[in-house]
Formats: structure tokens, C-alpha cells, sequence
């Protein structure tokens, strides 16, 4: 059974790189920090990338460099690649309506949570009730759609 | 792994305004924490802050106000410009990309590279222009072909690409148009073809004042079969638009919204 919340998880991002495009951030020696409208933002850009050095402080490089790999897309990236994620929990499914003590089962953990968008009548309580049967996780959908905006801050899918 | 221009004299010449103060102290400092060995760092200046702040620095400067013994310099109208284009505007805020004042200001930096060639006849070694908005992170000598006379920074970006989305990786200059080659970040050798470039530019600036700086560069380059040229590698040299949009290093290029930054790591309680 293929990983639906990681299908989900990668229909809600941009486009991954190839290998072949993926960049080292030790070869890069020089970046011109053109095509930024606005020179303020432009300045603000580069400084909330370290790519700039706002102060004296020794070891610029050093830190603009752990900061082309650290990127949260980079993150990203990697852990799409190597996760694994848990569609048979650790606990049998013991779907009842509400999430259980015990052993919570894991769903793509460490990934960021994706909205699946869609209009009433589509199907989408189906839907939504396959993947709560499929993973043993239910997370209740909030009633107010101004709500979703706040999704990504959702901090658990289960709550004890 | 370096070649032997690594070994050459490197000159870092940029070209600084009053409303790029902080781009130009962020430039310094980067020059200072490269530790490059036998490179200097130059600075153009065109007005009175920025002269105030390069030489707070102790950076030597050329005032491409002062065009003595430059006739073609004079044609350009640097000294108005440069006062009016930066004067009216507020602090690090520059003039708008395109307007006839930035256009003016961009032909300054022509005479900033063309007063320092001019005025170092015997230079040798490599010379590096970077507009302030550069930062270094290596030392880019071993990544100037020997028989290159001039090596610039591939501008990738939307519209330079004839296939669609700009290519970051794999640049086809065939398959590109437009002035693709970056007049903000190029090295260059002192090579006779180098020094008639320049004095090219002046020319073509004051005949065609409303042409933009690197396109005047561009025509002229590949015009003239007598320069060897070559772009700069663009996984190596990128241009903000590679940097920023399309190479995935940044948080801006994650979901689910760009504006939100990092995002907590997401697990179920134990």
C-alpha cells in the first residue's frame, strides 16, 4: 500500500531536485544579490539568510555557510527521501471515535502537515474517514475554514 | 582545485553610493574575514558619504567624480548624476532598477572601471568589479581560466532562458537571450583587448545614453571576437535569482507558506 500521507505530503511541495541539481553549498564562492526588487528587501533577505555580515563578528563565512545547509527546504528534502513512515502503527488501529493512551503511532513525523483542499460534496468526509480508518489517527477538521490558516501550527495530530 | 591564476594579484574594485552604505561595509568586512592573500579591496565612490565611508575604512577610493584626464568621462555627466540620483532618495533605498537616473548611475560604474585601468597602465594580475551587493565566500582566482581575458557572473533569471525556466544547473548560453552576462561581478586581466573594452564602453555610453550598463557590455563583448570570455560557473557564481528563488537552500523555497519560516517539527505525543 503505497504512503498516502507522503503523497499528500509531496503533492503540497515544490517540486524536489533532482540529484544532478542539487547544490553544494561548500563549492559556492560568490553570490550577487541581484534580482531582489526593493533595496530594502534585498537587505532584509540576505540578513535572514546570514548571507550578509552585520557585524564584526569573526566567522561569517562559517556561519553563511551552515546556513545554505540548513535550510529548511533542505530539511525537507533529505527527510523525504529517507523516512519511513508508519501506515501499520505500532499498536493495532483502535479507531473509536477518539485517539488512545498508550503508543501513538507515527505519521510521517518531523514533516511539516499538509492541506488536502477541497469543496463540499466532493467527498472529501470519505476521504478524510479513509485515511483516519488506514492510520489510526484522527484529527477533526476545525469548523470555522478561517482556521486552516493556522494549520501549520497545529502542533500534534494526536492529543493524549 | 585552484589553477595558477590563484597566485596572481587579486585587485576587488566595487563601486559604491551613499545609498548602499551598509552593502559596502558588509563587502569590507567579507574581504576581511576571506583573508585573501595578495588581494587589495578598491572603492569607487560617487559622493561625498560614500568617500566618508570608504575612507572611515581605511579603503583606498577613486571619485568617479573626478574625471581629470579622462575627456570621454566628461561626456557622461557623472558629476550631475551622481549627485542628483542619490541625494533625492532615502537612506539604503537606491535608485529604481530602469529609470533614466539608474541608467546614468550604472554608466558610473564604466568610469570606475575605466579611471582604474586607465590609471594603472603597468597593473598586472587579475582584477575582480563586484557591485556592493556581493558577498565572497571563497577566493575566485582558481575559477579564472588562464587564457580568458574576461570571466563574468551568468545573470540567470526569468527571461534569459528560451526554453521556459531559467537554468540554474545546466546554463545553455545558445538557448539564451538577452544580456545574460553580469556587469556587477566579472574578473578581468589587464590585457590590452581589456583596456580598448572599456574605453569602448565610454564611447558607447555617450552614444547611446539611454542603454543600460550590462547591455552595453554585452553588445560590445560579443562583438568583439578578439576577447576571450567565458561565464563563471553558475553552481559556483549565482545570481540572486538562483540564490533566492530556484536553488533549494532557503526557507523561502518551503511550504506550506513561505512567509511562515521554519516550521516546529510535527509528532504525535508519546
Amino acid at each position: 500500500m503505497p504512503c498516502l500521507t507522503c503523497v499528500l505530503a509531496r503533492a503540497g511541495r515544490r517540486l524536489a531536485p533532482s540529484t544532478s541539481q542539487r547544490l553544494d553549498p561548500d563549492a559556492v564562492v560568490g553570490v550577487h544579490h541581484n534580482w531582489i526588487k526593493g533595496d530594502l528587501h534585498k537587505w532584509a533577505r540576505a540578513v535572514e539568510t546570514d548571507s550578509v555580515a552585520v557585524n564584526d563578528t569573526p566567522g561569517f563565512i562559517d556561519r553563511a555557510r551552515l546556513s545554505m545547509k540548513s535550510g529548511v527546504y533542505w530539511d525537507a528534502y533529505e527527510q523525504a527521501e529517507r523516512r519511513s513512515c508508519d501506515l501499520v502503527p505500532r499498536s493495532p488501529p483502535a479507531f473509536d471515535g477518539v485517539c488512545r493512551s498508550g503508543p501513538t503511532p507515527r505519521l510521517c513525523r518531523d514533516h511539516s502537515p499538509v492541506a488536502l483542499w477541497s469543496f463540499p460534496g466532493t467527498g472529501n468526509t470519505w476521504l478524510r474517514l479513509a485515511i483516519e480508518l488506514a492510520t489510526g489517527i484522527v484529527r477533526g477538521l476545525p469548523s470555522n475554514p478561517s482556521q486552516l490558516t493556522i494549520l501549520p501550527e497545529l502542533p500534534h495530530i494526536c492529543a493524549p | 582545485m585552484l589553477g595558477p591564476t590563484a597566485s596572481e594579484h587579486l585587485t576587488i574594485l566595487t563601486f559604491a553610493s551613499s545609498s548602499y552604505l551598509r552593502w559596502l561595509a558588509h563587502l569590507h568586512r567579507n574581504f576581511q574575514q576571506l583573508r585573501l592573500s595578495d588581494a587589495s579591496l578598491l572603492v569607487c565612490t560617487s559622493d561625498d558619504a560614500s568617500r566618508a565611508a570608504a575612507h572611515s575604512r581605511d579603503l583606498a577610493t577613486i571619485d568617479v567624480r573626478d574625471t581629470a584626464g579622462c575627456s570621454l568621462c566628461s561626456l557622461l555627466s557623472i558629476n550631475a548624476t551622481a549627485t542628483r540620483g542619490v541625494g533625492s532618495l532615502g537612506k539604503d533605498e537606491g535608485e529604481t532598477w530602469g529609470t533614466t537616473t539608474y541608467t546614468q548611475i550604472v554608466h558610473a560604474k564604466s568610469v570606475c572601471v575605466h579611471l582604474h585601468i586607465k590609471r594603472h597602465e603597468r597593473q598586472q594580475g587579475l582584477l575582480l568589479f563586484v557591485d556592493t551587493d556581493v558577498t565572497l565566500f571563497s577566493d575566485p582566482r582558481g575559477h579564472f581560466r588562464p587564457d580568458a581575458d574576461i570571466a563574468l557572473l551568468l545573470d540567470i533569471g526569468p527571461g534569459v532562458s528560451t526554453t521556459g525556466d531559467p537554468e540554474c544547473w545546466h546554463f545553455n548560453a545558445s538557448r539564451s537571450k538577452g544580456s545574460y552576462l553580469n556587469s556587477g561581478f566579472f574578473l578581468l586581466r589587464y590585457t590590452p583587448v581589456i583596456r580598448k573594452l572599456w574605453h569602448r564602453m565610454l564611447h558607447y555610453h555617450a552614444d547611446h545614453p539611454k542603454v543600460m550598463q550590462q547591455a552595453a557590455l554585452n553588445t560590445l563583448l560579443k562583438e568583439d571576437s578578439r576577447i576571450t570570455l567565458h561565464g563563471l560557473d553558475p553552481r559556483r557564481f549565482l545570481s540572486g535569482y538562483c540564490f533566492y528563488e530556484q536553488l533549494p537552500m532557503h526557507a523561502y523555497a518551503a511550504v506550506p507558506s513561505p512567509l511562515r519560516g521554519p516550521l516546529p517539527p510535527l509528532s504525535c505525543l508519546a
